[in-house]
């Protein structure tokens, strides 16, 4: 029979997928533990995350988390930064620690092989860290050079002055990396004692995957984790922020800019809301992937852009929605109309049914494709057990998607995307797209270190 | 015609064959998730471009996506997109890469799609025009508008003076636009027929079942049986260093960008040179983190890698500074310091071994999706002709040894061999 190329070949019939199974259990001081056991590759992934962040972070103080989390891995009582990272290295593994707005993690990945090793490590620097003198003074002095570069790139300082405005006094809108202000005043006993009252097991867990059993594993821990100290934390207690009530233009000037990044949102959801799932759909559809109506838009029909995209970026407590592309300085403020007026669209009409399916299709069939590797799993797991999400969530999302009508996205559209009172923030020349801009309501314009021009 | 499976511990299990049009097929099965990855690579890339059509490969990734005889325009991501899967391409020096993955049961369409496009494309002047402005856009963002981004349009043009590796793979502004429809048609005849194509299919699929679906898409492309001409490498040998200033960008601190010439990916020399930039900069107990940063204090930012090519490439070392007044004096005197140890005494077993084990570390996770299995196979095959060197290549950098890694370093990594670009804040 002849090939008829005209139309795409039926697909075959659809495989049903679960969630892969893990494996929840408790170390010695009863901190959960997660285990996704997989032996195709000689590998093992770990994370201990604790579940406080950059929201203890006070104005001021901005980057206290995140300084404190990096000097983790530069010493203990027994152990050099330098033995650290020398030991790290030879293995050919990685070490690291980070926080990120609503929790603090210390992670491993290792060879098989060498996961004694890197354990030995995760736990020194885990339960001993010195926060020695000369090591803060230089991850200060690179913290510095860090946020001076970050200043010269557009879409840090956008980002950066969205979402100040959009949290409005929220620890969620400060600088989570620090200020050239906040950095120096972070001295040795402020970080030590930041960490030491955020690290307990009480308010831990780990997320282990690879090539590894449960009792291998538990018991690594257990010899490693039996010494560390156990106390209630304190979550800190801290106001929402307020809805923005009209729309406002913030330039972020950079000379010499070609293009101007552009932030166009406002306030968001929480991960835990239940309307997140119905957001996450109707966002994908908007300007979530390449077929999203924003993108298409604006780089497919009117070429202003590399690409565009819109998220709702939603934490603990609560989020932002935010669309973000970087465009021709010229074309700025027409960009900034397409995305408003996708804005209003979206709220104003049902989607089609074509679209719906569409996008269904795509998160029902693309799933899969994000569950594919042990690490993958693992990092769903650790959304689960973050923001205290049911443990079958994940099993039920294909089918809470599927769900989803043309009325439940209409619904979510007019709760949640609001065009009458965004925040437009742009950095890039600033005097060029003032006279235009003026157009979607009153205009400021700041420089690089966020002082009002 | 077909290989015996590979029982090599840790390595990637495949089978291939040709097609009579010459398209080489790989086969990679793997059961572990639903999913599939079709991977096409052709044997084009920058270096087959001429110079006043510098950037014309990367566009002509992007045309790839207008539409081919059966396929309308902008309907080649709506089919994948739909189907829950997701496509993407990238374009090198040396090859141009294009590859679905997909849920299991949609393994057809991506068949379909690739082979469509194979088969014959269509294109219009809108696509063109609409191509070139994306392409023009994704050079602003990504070289024109960010620090230090005409770094690598100012290094190759001091690299190279002859070959055409001394032009970009993104190109110039004058030359993206002065592409017409005769250049596309001409490129397509060119570069994109079976014979110059290699596709790797890996993921859940049933081998006898993906070969027949191979044979029924892609069987009955023609192949009118042209050759091609490849470039010859002809770069002169480098007398002396070549340097170059920059102090009217805006970048926010100085920094100093060293690279060195040296031989092809593949070669035992390209090999020992990849451990050796690793050991000098990997980590902090790097040679170079441990001068610059740690000791010296004089930098904030220091790496070294190489830049792998079909043809000989760039060995690359780079470091910037911590304040906008600094000088770079420093930076360069430290740099040349640490290699002037290796030249003459050197690394040691215990620095080998922890670039031997970073690099095992970095080819096992590249094996934990079926894209990274596809593309290693698919990067094997186009540029050493030799699928199997995609598993022989972690025992090749176990066996390096100390002395090949000093011999590297004393033959390369010299002050004479290499090309300099500094860059330095504007006066205010």
């Amino acid at each position: 029979m002849k090939l008829d190329r005209s139309k795409p070949p039926q697909p075959g019939p659809l495989t049903s997928v679960a969630f892969p199974k893990f494996i929840t259990a408790k170390t010695v001081h009863g901190t959960p533990l997660y285990l996704v056991e997989n032996h195709e590759q000689p590998l093992v992934s770990m994370s201990l995350y604790l579940r406080s962040g950059s929201i203890n972070d006070v104005p001021g103080k901005e980057g206290l988390a995140s300084l404190a989390a990096e000097l983790l891995t530069k010493g203990t009582v027994s152990r050099s930064a330098t033995q650290i990272a020398e030991e790290i290295d030879f293995v050919g593994g990685s070490l690291g620690a980070s926080a990120s707005s609503d929790s603090t993690t210390i992670s491993t990945s290792v060879l098989t092989r060498y996961l004694s090793t890197a354990l030995d490590l995760l736990a020194d620097v885990t339960l001993n860290p010195v926060y020695a003198n000369e090591e803060l003074d230089r991850a200060k002095l690179q913290r510095i050079a860090g946020i001076k570069q970050s200043k010269s790139d557009p879409g840090y300082l956008s980002e950066g002055i969205f979402s100040k405005r959009v949290f409005a006094g929220h620890p969620y809108g400060l600088e989570s990396n620090g200020t050239e202000e906040s950095i120096p005043k972070l001295d040795a006993s402020i970080l030590k004692d930041f960490y030491f009252n955020i690290s307990s097991p009480s308010d831990a867990f780990f997320v282990v995957a690879g090539d590894i059993s449960e009792s291998e594993i538990l018991g690594m821990l257990n010899e490693r984790f039996a010494r560390w100290n156990n106390f209630p934390v304190q979550s800190p207690n801290i106001a929402l922020p307020s809805v923005g009530q009209k729309r406002e233009v913030i330039l972020v000037e950079k000379a010499q800019a070609v293009q101007s990044a552009i932030r166009v949102g406002h306030l968001g959801i929480a991960r835990n809301d239940p309307d997140y799932i119905a957001c996450y759909v109707l966002n994908m559809l908007l300007g979530g992937y390449f077929n999203s109506r924003i993108n298409l838009n604006l780089r497919e029909k009117h070429g202003f852009t590399y690409g565009a995209r819109s998220f709702f970026d939603a934490r603990k407590q609560t989020g932002a929605f935010a669309v973000s592309t970087e465009v021709r300085t010229e074309v700025t403020a027409r960009a900034v109309e397409e995305i408003i007026n996708e804005l209003t669209l979206i709220r104003k009409e049902p989607v089609s049914t074509d679209e719906l399916s569409m996008v269904k299709n795509y998160i029902i069939g693309s799933f899969p494709l994000s569950i594919e590797t042990p690490q993958q799993v693992a990092g769903r797991i650790a959304t689960l057990a973050l923001y205290g999400l049911e443990s079958n969530y994940y099993d039920k999302f294909r089918d809470t998607v599927a769900a989803l009508t043309q009325e439940d996205l209409l619904r979510v559209a007019e709760t949640y995307i609001h065009p009458d009172s965004v925040t437009i923030s742009a950095s890039g020349d600033a005097n060029a797209l003032k006279k235009d801009m003026v157009a979607f309501g009153n205009v400021e314009v700041f420089d690089h270190n966020f002082e009002k021009l | 015609m077909q290989n015996p499976p590979n029982t090599q511990i840790g390595a990637i299990p495949y089978s291939e064959y040709d097609l009579p049009n010459g398209l080489h097929v790989i086969l990679q099965e793997d059961h572990k998730a639903p999913i599939v990855c079709l991977n096409i690579a052709y044997h084009v890339g920058s270096k087959n471009e001429t110079p006043d059509r510098a950037g014309f490969a990367h566009l002509f990734e992007h045309l790839l996506f207008e539409g081919s005889q059966n396929v309308k325009r902008g309907e080649f991501d709506t089919y994948i997109t739909q189907a829950g899967g997701y496509d993407n391409a990238y374009t090198t020096e040396d090859k141009t890469n294009y590859y679905e993955v997909l849920p299991a049961h949609q393994i057809g369409l991506g068949m379909w799609l690739e082979s469509d496009r194979m088969l014959g494309f269509t294109l219009g002047d809108e696509s063109l025009r609409t191509q070139k402005d994306v392409v023009k856009e994704e050079k602003r963002e990504r070289y024109d508008n960010a620090p230090y981004g005409t770094l690598s349009e100012r290094m190759m043009k001091l690299a190279y003076k002859t070959f055409p590796y001394k032009w970009t793979v993104i190109g110039d502004m004058q030359t993206i636009e002065a592409a017409t429809l005769n250049d596309v048609k001409d490129f397509y005849k060119t570069f994109y027929s079976p014979a110059n194509a290699v596709l790797v299919l890996s993921g859940d699929f049933q081998r006898a079942d993906a070969e027949k679906m191979i044979e029924k898409f892609f069987g009955s492309i023609p192949n009118d049986g042209h050759t091609l001409a490849r470039p010859i490498f002809n770069e002169a040998e480098q007398e002396g260093e070549r340097r170059e200033i920059v102090d009217n960008e805006a970048v926010p601190l100085p920094a100093v960008f060293y690279t060195y010439p040296m031989p092809p990916e593949g070669t035992d020399d390209a090999i020992a040179l990849d451990l050796l930039t690793d050991i000098l900069s990997t980590g902090r107990s790097s040679r170079l983190y441990q001068k610059l940063i740690y000791a010296d204090q004089v930098a904030s930012d220091v790496s070294s890698y190489v830049d792998l090519r079909e043809m000989p490439g760039l060995a690359w070392i780079y470091a910037v500074a911590n304040e906008p007044e600094d000088p770079i004096a420093p930076i360069e005197i430290a740099i040349e310091k640490v290699l002037s140890e290796v030249r003459a005494t050197g690394v040691t077993e215990t620095e080998l071994q922890k670039a031997k084990n970073k690099t095992e570390m970095r080819l096992v996770a590249g094996r934990v999706t079926v894209s990274g299995k596809a593309d290693q196979l698919a990067h094997a095959r186009v540029f050493f002709g030799d699928t199997s060197q995609a598993n022989s290549i972690i025992d090749r950098y176990l066996s390096v040894t100390t002395d090949d890694i000093r011999k590297a370093a004393a033959t390369y990594l010299v002050p004479e061999k290499r090309c300099t670009v500094i860059y330095l804040p504007p006066k205010q």
